[in-house]
């Protein structure tokens, strides 16, 4: 539960940031791209997720004058994450994983100091996760971990409800098979 | 494994054929330890959701470095219309003054 004092502060950035304040702007990306390098690495694994997150923030701050604050903007960014998360895995298995970062003159390899700290030990589930294909692991993420609907997995990676439900339940039993392999 | 408890283990809830599962479930132990097994699976699954990642610092100073330098782009390409506008302005009063005084000229030496 946000207070409604950090919520309304939040308003004012967004407001801020729509009208092109970019000092808002860097407010917000403290504030929330932790979260959604959490997501993107959770549906892209650790070395794409800075170049999801950065993508993901920047088509952020080119849509802001469109966000009409009908979700929540944390929600609204994760969606964003999604779809970033999801043009880069299309990229990257055509095999042409471009970096989305433009500086050559940086190493931008992350390096283990960047690769994100795990504050838990789930190790053997975040690796069965890892193991799944592209679609089952976006549907169980959004859906399990993230407690998206049906509905709205399926609007955002643009498949049938249907077909949400049955990639799922395949998701899940993979998952345990893998679980009970290991064990 | 008999032949309801894998087509119980196979269909996807909320969907035709689930009703049949949940009955057989209700009747089979073998199948209601399924269930539960499936039921730690998603509790640890939602138990991901509190997990956070320390995102790389340099994502923030990348982005608005970016940010920085699209803004600059846009702005440029902002003054370069205005330029380009000012001087087809610019043009457009120029020949309307010479063909307004190519007009006035005209006029002067018919009348
Ligand atoms: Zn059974």
């Amino acid at each position: 539960m946000i207070p409604p004092q950090v919520q309304s502060d939040e308003r004012t950035l967004v407001e801020r940031a729509r009208s092109g304040d970019q000092a808002a702007f860097s407010e917000l990306v403290w504030r929330h791209q932790d979260a959604m390098f959490t997501l993107a690495t959770r549906l892209v694994g650790p070395d794409l997720a800075p170049d999801v997150t950065q993508e993901a923030l920047l088509r952020a701050w080119r849509a802001l004058p469109k966000f009409r604050g009908e979700a929540r903007f944390s929600t609204w960014l994760h969606r964003i994450t999604v779809n970033a998360a999801w043009t880069q895995r299309k990229r990257a298995a055509r095999h042409e994983a471009v970096p989305l970062i433009e500086d050559t003159h940086e190493d931008t390899a992350p390096g283990p100091e960047f690769a994100g700290e795990m504050v838990d030990v789930r190790a053997g589930l975040r690796e069965a996760i890892e193991s799944l294909s592209d679609g089952q692991r976006a549907v169980v993420v959004l859906r399990d971990v993230y407690g998206w609907t049906n509905q709205e997995v399926a609007d955002e990676l643009d498949i049938t409800r249907t077909t949400a439900k049955v990639r799922l339940h395949r998701a899940r039993m993979k998952l345990r098979e893998i679980l009970e392999e290991a064990s | 494994m008999n032949i309801a408890c894998r087509l119980t283990a196979t269909i996807p809830e909320d969907l035709p054929g689930s009703r049949f599962a949940q009955l057989h479930r209700s009747t089979c132990l073998k199948c209601q330890a399924e269930e539960a097994r499936q039921r730690a699976l998603l509790r640890e699954l939602a138990a991901l959701r509190s997990e956070h990642l320390v995102a790389p610092p340099m994502v923030h100073a990348r982005v608005m470095a970016r940010l920085g330098r699209q803004d600059e782009q846009a702005r440029l390409s902002r003054s370069g219309w205005r330029v380009v506008g000012g001087s087809i302005a610019a043009t457009a009063i120029g020949a309307a003054a010479v063909f307004g005084g190519m007009a006035r000229r005209r006029a002067r030496v018919s009348g």
